[in-house]
């Protein structure tokens, strides 16, 4: 039954890492920036929420006030920093090291604000309230992923498919040039689109953060199993890079059991190398590439 | 006169456009062709398809008698194909002269041993290379211009200089994707009797080229295209002052 | 004196490091985040070496040799692709290299790395006091500049310029785009073996938390902010960002804090150049 359990694990965490890669994707097809910030803040959404619960702050409150500094200082990165770039048509890899200098701000400035240790959820008193269905143990924490990652996946969906603001902003993402000429203004559109993903990205966030611990630096490898997810899944398909992270969780927390240590990375690293190696285009859709 | 190049019945689609469709002619050793049709009918999408740029679905592409459709890009310059692009793409930021250097078919000293450890015959080759491409920026009329950077010269001049990168990588058959367009007067005159000058040295050219007067100056043959597909192919002449192509042409294709 | 010694050592070697990475990002303009765990994998295997009483320049050798294959063949998938697999990759193989580092512990001593590496002697003169071992660094230095110097000027440079300007452009020359990006990897693979082994040296010791990805992020600012695809832009570079600490220390810090606070400010650097100085302090358009 250790194998069941591990299997549920990973797919709980599997599904946390879903947001993450959906969210990575949806701003790089979008703005063709390659987001590496993303990770830091991943970093931020936890730590804030954190905070606000220490403060007194019932745990709903927390979240959302976790995920509104998410989508505020997201917004502000596009505007401030990226936005210029691109106005500037400053080449990708600048872009990308601003990027990098931006997840090296957020992660370092959680680590001086709070600590650079590990931190848990003193405050939420159900963080260690468990629930079991048959042979399987899940903490209320691990229920709250599960469920909010789902739901988030669904909703980013619908809300691209299905909302007029959605729409245009997959206008937007597949030809720039002719959005600006129908005037659906594309830098404003980015802003929608960073906000929205580093809002979202804080939920997962946060529940890991419940569940387990946080630390400021661990979200780099989240963030590379979800970037590996999503050149697997393709760039275009947001269910399909959700389903390969939930794939490669479970394969990692698999690995985990088979060998001490901190090997899955190595682990998930080599699937990438293999995969590229036999099919660069993605098992969903198109090839990994910018939006021009 | 032998036959370089033979391209026949070559489809190509994208999705469920279809830019090529079973389209076919065929080049002469030494001969200038002028491949003109309306825009959008396929003469782009014929250079991918015989330089390599793209792999055709269907049909088949010799050059003197071998099979190249499929082949790596490289290996088609290799062979003898070297195009040059509508939109120029030079090394911008490079001087004139590197820009040749880059493209030359001369492969030694491009490899960081040569480069670090015998730096005396890395300076050598380079030597050698700067005299090459100078012999072809002789032939393009751009030797004085050769070290600025590419910024700095005129856009015929940059135009000339694509001509010389096609040189540099010593293809018998060159593919010229719209050589004048845009050019001015002057401009336009010294391009054409470069082209008459390459003809001259034995090359053969395909060349993209919309200035109906231009192409009765500079074709022996002419290949008119329209929705991928060849609708005649021959004498400049003959071909120009067929009624229903220049309909085509002037008419409903744009 | 000592102390200043000390800073100029590792100024000159990191400055090798920046060399290295100003292969690749700089000159043929991919990105690159794991320069630090190539200088890791140089130090390592010298150390490991030295320690099996190998000579010294048996021991560096293997170092490059070793960092050159490697970087090669971990670029070699994602070169072959146009597009940003290469970011994955370059973050994947750093945060691979520190898992290794780690757990590879029969090798590398895990978390506790490896102590008393030996010094070099020359001529019976022991490079183990800073004021003797500043002379292996420098030469070390002009070497690796006389090389990146040398590579430039050849038909060579000129081709890998040519790529970071318009790839497509280089292949319609005929030329064979991924075997002349691997030489330069595999050039930029054995600087980094070569900082590596010099580091090793010059500590003594080795562990993981010296290479790991900060140290990446370390380097790359230092070729920012000096300015890349410049001679001179990687050595003034770390010579600017290694006196940075000193001046933090002017500010009492915890001890914990201060990790953070330097990143935190590379940070900032990296931002800061990319917005108003791309071209960073020598000035060449990235």
């Amino acid at each position: 039954m250790l194998l069941l359990q591990l299997l549920v694990d990973g797919a709980v965490s599997g599904c946390a890492v879903g947001v993450v890669a959906i969210t990575f994707a949806y701003v790089y097809a979008t703005t063709g920036v390659f987001h590496v910030a993303h990770a830091g803040l991943f970093t931020l959404g936890g730590y804030i929420a954190w905070w606000l619960s220490g403060q007194g702050l019932p745990f709903p409150l927390a979240l959302m006030g976790a995920v509104a500094v998410g989508a505020a200082v997201g917004a502000v990165m596009q505007k401030a920093i990226y936005e210029t770039l691109m106005k500037r048509r400053a080449s990708p890899l600048v872009q990308l090291i601003a990027s990098l200098g931006l997840l090296a701000i957020l992660q370092n400035l959680v680590a001086l604000l709070f600590t650079p240790n590990m931190l848990q959820f003193e405050a939420v008193s159900w963080r260690l309230s468990m629930l079991d269905i048959g042979p399987i143990h899940l903490s209320l924490p691990q229920i709250w992923t599960l469920a909010s990652s789902l739901a988030i996946l669904a909703g980013l969906v619908l809300f691209s498919t299905r909302t007029i603001l959605g729409k245009r902003i997959r206008a937007v993402s597949s030809n720039r040039a002719l959005a600006e000429i129908t005037r659906l203004r594309p830098f404003d559109v980015y802003v929608v689109v960073v906000a929205i993903a580093s809002g979202l990205v804080a939920v997962p966030s946060v529940f890991i953060g419940v569940d387990q611990a946080m630390q400021p630096y661990t979200s780099v490898l989240v963030l590379l199993t979800a970037v590996i997810a999503v050149i697997a899944g393709g760039i275009g398909s947001l269910p399909g890079a959700f389903i390969i992270s939930v794939v490669l969780a479970v394969l990692q927390n698999l690995v985990l059991a088979l060998m001490p240590g901190r090997w899955s990375i190595a682990f998930t690293f080599m699937l990438f190398i293999v995969f590229i190696l036999i099919k660069p285009t993605g098992l969903f859709q198109t090839r990994l590439k910018r939006a021009s | 006169m032998e036959t370089l190049l033979d391209v026949g019945n070559v489809t190509r689609s994208f999705g469920g456009l279809r830019a090529l469709d079973g389209c076919s002619f065929a080049l002469r050793q030494g001969q200038v062709t002028c491949l003109v049709g309306p825009n959008g009918a396929g003469k782009t999408t014929v250079f991918d398809c015989i330089t390599g740029f793209l792999k055709p679905d269907a049909g088949s592409i010799r050059l003197s008698g071998e099979p190249i459709a499929g082949l790596h890009r490289r290996d088609i310059v290799r062979r003898g194909i070297a195009r040059s692009f509508q939109n120029l793409r030079l090394f911008e930021e490079m001087t004139v002269i590197d820009n040749v250097i880059v493209c030359l078919a001369d492969e030694t000293g491009n490899d960081p041993i040569t480069a670090i450890l015998r730096p005396f015959h890395s300076q050598a080759v380079l030597k050698r290379k700067t005299e090459q491409a100078r012999a072809i920026l002789e032939t393009v009329g751009l030797l004085a211009k050769a070290d600025h950077l590419v910024t700095a010269i005129s856009f015929g001049q940059q135009k000339l200089l694509c001509i010389a990168r096609v040189l540099a990588t010593d293809a018998e058959l060159l593919l010229l994707d719209e050589p004048t367009s845009g050019l001015g007067a002057t401009a336009l005159d010294t391009m054409v009797a470069l082209i008459r000058r390459l003809s001259g040295l034995g090359k053969t050219l395909l060349v993209v080229e919309h200035n109906t007067r231009i192409v009765r100056d500079i074709a022996d043959q002419v290949v008119f295209m329209h929705q991928g597909r060849v609708l005649a192919a021959g004498d400049p002449g003959d071909v120009l002052e067929r009624r229903d192509l220049a309909e085509i042409y002037f008419g409903g294709g744009h | 004196m000592n102390f200043f010694l000390s800073y100029v050592i590792l100024a000159e070697i990191f400055a090798i490091m920046a060399l290295s990475t100003n292969f690749l990002v700089g000159v043929i303009g991919i990105f690159s985040v794991s320069q630090a765990a190539l200088m890791g994998v140089g130090a390592y295997a010298y150390a490991v070496a030295a320690m099996a009483g190998l000579p010294f320049p048996v021991a560096l050798l293997l170092a490059l040799v070793l960092c050159a294959i490697l970087n090669v063949l971990t670029s070699l998938p994602s070169l072959r692709l146009a597009g940003d697999y290469f970011v994955v990759t370059s973050f994947g193989i750093q945060l691979v290299a520190t898992a290794v580092f780690i757990n590879w512990s029969d090798v590398t001593g895990g978390v506790s790395g490896i102590a008393g590496i030996p010094a070099p002697s020359f001529f019976g003169v022991s490079t183990e006091e800073p004021r003797n071992f500043i002379v292996v660094t420098t030469l070390a230095l002009i070497a690796a500049a006389t090389g990146y110097a040398l590579l430039m000027r050849s038909s060579y440079g000129r081709v890998l310029h040519a790529i970071r300007l318009d790839e497509l452009a280089v292949v319609a020359a005929g030329r064979n785009v991924l075997r002349l990006k691997l030489g330069i990897s595999a050039v930029s693979g054995a600087y980094a073996g070569l900082g590596g082994a010099l580091y090793a040296i010059f500590l003594s010791f080795i562990d993981p938390s010296s290479f790991e990805i900060h140290v990446s992020v370390l380097i790359l600012t230092m070729l920012v902010v000096g300015g890349a695809r410049t001679l001179s832009g990687s050595i003034i570079g770390p010579f600017i960002l290694l006196s940075i600490p000193q001046f933090m220390a002017l500010v009492s810090l915890p001890p914990t804090m201060v990790g953070p606070a330097r990143s935190l400010a590379y940070g900032v650097l990296l931002v800061a150049f990319m917005l108003l100085r791309p071209q960073g302090i020598a000035g060449r358009r990235l």
